[in-house]
C-alpha cells in the first residue's frame, strides 16, 4: 500500500465482505437466540441468549460503525458505503414487516413501511456511517498526509445532522411517541 | 361528552322499570337467585365499587403465593370474600377487556376489537343500567376506548378520565378531564390521584346507593412505581421462567419494539407499582370501615387481562396462552350468603355486568352474554360453564394474529387467523404450562381430541354470533 494514497480494493472486498460480515452476524445472533431457548441449563441458557441479543442489538443499530470503517478503508466510494450501511438494516426492517404479512390488509402492510421503528432503522444507520466517517478521516489523515481529506466535510456533516435528527424523532422513548402517535392517527384516518 | 340519558334512553329506561318485576322472575328462574326477594321494601341496594387495573395477571399477588410480592390489602377482600382462581377475559388486550366488563359482551359484539375501535354510543353499560333503577354512579379513571377525545357514556354521574397517551395516561402530572373540563395534575402520582377522587366520592351524602367504577392506569407499561415504593424490590430473586431472558422486551421477535428496558428490570418496576395499587385498595377499604358501609358495599377487584414475563417466550398479552388470559377476580359481599372461599368454576369478565345487575336486583338484558355469578359466589359446587369462547383481533401494528381458542376445565385448543401460526392443542392438566403442543404428536387420541375440540369451537363462534374483523 502506498504511502502516499490509499488503494482502492476489489469489489467483493471493499463492499460485499463488510456486508456479509454484519449481516452474518446479525442473522446467526437471531438463529442462536431462537435457540437458546430451548436450552435446558439455565446458565448456558442465560449465557448464550445475552450474547446473542447484544450481537444482534450491536448488528442491526450499530452494525454500520464497523461497516463503514472496513469499507472506507478498502477505498468504497461514499455512495458505495451508504449502501453497505442501509444492508443489515433494511434486510431486519423486512424481516419485522414480513411478520404482518397476512394480518392486515395490503394497504396496511405498505403503510407499515412508514412505520416510524421501520423508517429509524435505515436512518440509524446513515448516523453510524456519519459518525464513522469522522475518526476514518481522521485516522486516513494521520497515516496520508499527503492526501488529507477535510473531516468535517459538508456532505457528511449534512448527512450527520439529518440523520441524528431523524434517529431522534423516529426513535425517542422507543419510538412510541410523538412521531408514532401522529402515524397512528393517520392510520385511523385511512383505515378504520 | 353525553353524561346523561337522552330521550329514547329515559323511554328505554322507563319500559325497563316497568319490565323490572317480570325480569325477576326470569333472573330467579336463570341464576337460582332472586335478588328482589332479599331486597325488602324499604331496604337499601348495595353499594358497589368496582376496581379495575390494568395488565395485573392472576397470579401477581400474595394470597396466589407469589414468591415475594405483598398484598396485605388484596389479601384481605380474598380472605373475606369470594377467590375466583380460574377467572378469564375473552379478549387480552385493554380495551375489548374493559368493554366486555361493562357490557358483558364479547368483542365481536360491542365493537371495540382493539385498542383503536371506538366505543359506540349504542353500547348499553351496567353504569347505565344501574343508574336507571336508582343508582348514583361515577366512573374514575383509565377509559381507553375513545383515544385521546372524550366518549359519549350515558348512565354516569361523575365521569374523571385522561386522554393523554392515546388514552393510556401516565404515571406522574396526568391531567385529568373532570366532568369534561381539563384539569392539570402537576406533583401528582395516578394511583393516588385516582384513589383520592373515589374517597372524595364514597364520602359523598347521598340518598341512593352507588356504583363507583375506579379504574386504574396501573400497572400498565411503563411500570411506573411512586417514589416511595421505588427500589422496593431491588436485590430480590425474581424467580423469572427458565424460558425468559432479558431481552424479551427488546426484541419481541425481533421487532425490537416495546420498552428499552431489560425484562427483570420493568418486572421489579411492575411488582412496585402492584404494590402501590395495593395500597390504594386499603386506602379505600379504610375509608369504608370508618363510614361503616363495608359490609354494605360489593367490592370487586379485577385486572383487564394479563401478561407475560417472559413464558412462551413472550412479552405483552394477547395470545391465548394462561399468563395473558388469566386475571385476578376477587368479590367481597359479605351480606350475600355463603359468599367466601375459593372458587374453581371458570368465570369471565363479562360475567361482571350480569353479575352486578343481579346482585342489585336489576333485570338482566337477553344481549348480555355473560352469566350471573351469584351462585358460584353461594357455593364453590355450583354449576358452570364447561368451555368457553377465546377471541383476539388484530392490532395495527403488533405482528400478533387474529386467533379464537376454546377452553375447557382440561384442554385448550387454539387457531390462528390464516392459519399463520398452526393449530395449538394443550391438556392443562398434565401440561399447565403449555410447552407441549398435543398436535406435534401424531396419535389417533390427539386427533379426536382436536376434532372434538373444533367443533366446540365452532358451535361457541355460532352460539355467540362471532364474526372475524379487523376493525375497519
Amino acid at each position: 500500500m502506498s504511502k502516499n494514497m490509499m488503494k482502492k480494493q476489489n469489489f467483493a472486498r471493499r463492499v460485499v465482505q463488510p456486508i456479509i460480515l454484519v449481516t452474518g452476524i446479525m442473522l446467526l445472533s437471531m438463529l442462536v437466540y431462537d435457540l437458546s431457548g430451548t436450552i435446558k441449563s439455565r446458565i448456558l441458557h442465560d449465557a448464550t441468549s445475552t450474547i446473542s441479543a447484544l450481537f444482534l442489538f450491536l448488528s442491526i443499530w450499530l452494525g454500520g460503525l464497523i461497516a463503514n470503517t472496513i469499507a472506507f478503508f478498502r477505498g468504497a466510494t461514499f455512495k458505495e458505503r451508504i449502501g453497505i450501511c442501509l444492508v443489515a438494516p433494511l434486510i431486519w426492517s423486512f424481516m419485522v414487516m414480513s411478520q404482518l404479512y397476512g394480518i392486515y390488509s395490503m394497504g396496511e402492510f405498505f403503510f407499515f413501511l412508514l412505520h416510524p421503528l421501520i423508517l429509524g432503522c435505515p436512518v440509524a444507520g446513515l448516523l453510524c456511517l456519519s459518525i464513522s466517517e469522522l475518526w476514518c478521516r481522521k485516522i486516513h489523515n494521520y497515516k496520508y498526509p499527503r492526501t488529507a481529506l477535510k473531516v468535517f466535510q459538508f456532505g457528511n456533516v449534512s448527512l450527520l445532522i439529518l440523520s441524528f435528527s431523524l434517529t431522534f424523532l423516529f426513535l425517542w422513548e422507543a419510538g412510541h411517541f410523538y412521531v408514532y402517535n401522529i402515524y397512528m392517527r393517520i392510520h385511523a384516518q385511512l383505515f378504520i | 361528552m353525553h353524561n346523561s340519558s337522552s330521550d329514547s334512553s329515559q323511554r328505554q329506561i322507563t319500559r325497563r322499570n316497568a319490565l323490572k318485576l317480570l325480569g325477576a322472575g326470569a333472573i330467579s328462574g336463570i341464576t337460582g337467585f332472586n335478588p328482589l326477594a332479599q331486597l325488602t321494601a324499604g331496604e337499601k341496594r348495595p353499594n358497589i365499587i368496582f376496581i379495575l387495573t390494568d395488565d395485573h395477571r392472576y397470579d401477581a399477588l400474595s394470597f396466589m403465593n407469589h414468591p415475594f410480592l405483598k398484598t396485605p390489602n388484596l389479601d384481605r377482600i380474598a380472605s373475606e370474600g369470594v377467590v375466583f382462581e380460574n377467572a378469564f377475559v375473552t379478549t387480552s388486550l385493554c380495551s375489548p377487556s374493559r368493554a366486555s366488563f361493562l357490557t358483558g359482551q364479547y368483542a365481536h359484539t360491542h365493537g371495540v376489537v382493539n385498542n383503536f375501535k371506538k366505543w359506540s354510543g349504542d353500547n348499553i353499560s351496567f353504569m347505565e343500567l344501574l343508574k336507571s333503577s336508582g343508582y348514583d354512579t361515577a366512573f374514575i379513571g383509565k377509559w381507553h376506548m375513545s383515544g385521546e377525545s372524550l366518549p359519549e357514556v350515558r348512565g354516569i354521574d361523575h365521569f374523571i378520565t385522561f386522554t393523554r397517551n392515546g388514552g393510556q395516561g401516565v404515571y406522574f402530572d396526568c391531567p385529568l378531564y373532570i366532568d369534561g373540563v381539563r384539569t392539570e395534575r402537576p406533583g401528582k402520582y395516578i394511583n393516588e390521584d385516582l384513589t383520592d377522587f373515589a374517597l372524595d366520592y364514597i364520602d359523598e351524602e347521598r340518598d341512593n346507593p352507588f356504583c363507583l367504577f375506579l379504574s386504574h392506569k396501573a400497572v400498565h407499561l411503563a411500570f411506573k412505581p411512586p417514589k416511595h415504593l421505588d427500589n422496593l424490590y431491588d436485590g430480590v430473586d425474581l424467580k423469572l421462567p427458565p424460558e425468559s431472558n432479558p431481552f424479551i422486551p427488546f426484541t419481541d421477535n425481533h421487532a425490537f419494539l416495546g420498552a428499552l428496558m431489560p425484562l427483570g428490570t420493568m418486572y421489579r418496576n411492575y411488582c412496585e407499582t402492584v404494590v402501590s395499587v395495593d395500597e390504594q385498595v386499603g386506602r379505600v377499604l379504610a375509608a369504608l370501615d370508618n363510614l361503616g358501609i363495608a359490609d354494605d358495599t360489593i367490592i370487586i377487584y379485577a385486572g383487564d387481562n394479563g401478561f407475560f414475563w417472559g413464558e412462551h417466550g413472550l412479552f405483552d398479552k394477547r395470545y391465548a396462552y394462561e399468563e395473558s388470559i388469566r386475571i385476578p377476580f376477587l368479590m367481597r359481599y359479605p351480606r350475600l350468603a355463603g359468599a367466601r372461599g375459593r372458587r374453581s368454576q371458570m368465570v369471565l369478565n363479562i360475567d361482571l355486568a350480569p353479575t352486578l345487575l343481579d346482585l342489585a336486583g336489576v333485570e338482566i338484558p337477553d344481549n348480555m352474554q355473560g352469566q350471573s355469578l351469584v351462585s358460584a359466589m353461594q357455593s364453590p359446587t355450583a354449576a358452570s360453564r364447561e368451555s368457553w369462547l377465546y377471541e383476539y383481533f388484530p392490532e395495527f401494528p403488533t405482528h400478533v394474529p387474529g386467533m379464537t381458542a376454546v377452553r375447557t376445565n382440561r384442554y385448550k385448543y387454539t387457531e390462528y387467523q390464516n392459519r399463520i401460526r398452526p393449530p395449538e392443542l394443550y391438556d392443562l392438566e398434565e401440561d399447565p404450562k403449555e410447552m407441549s403442543n398435543l398436535l406435534q404428536q401424531d396419535s389417533t387420541k390427539n386427533r379426536q381430541l382436536k376434532l372434538k375440540l373444533k367443533q366446540e369451537l365452532e358451535r361457541l363462534k355460532a352460539k355467540t354470533g362471532y364474526r372475524f374483523t379487523t376493525g375497519i
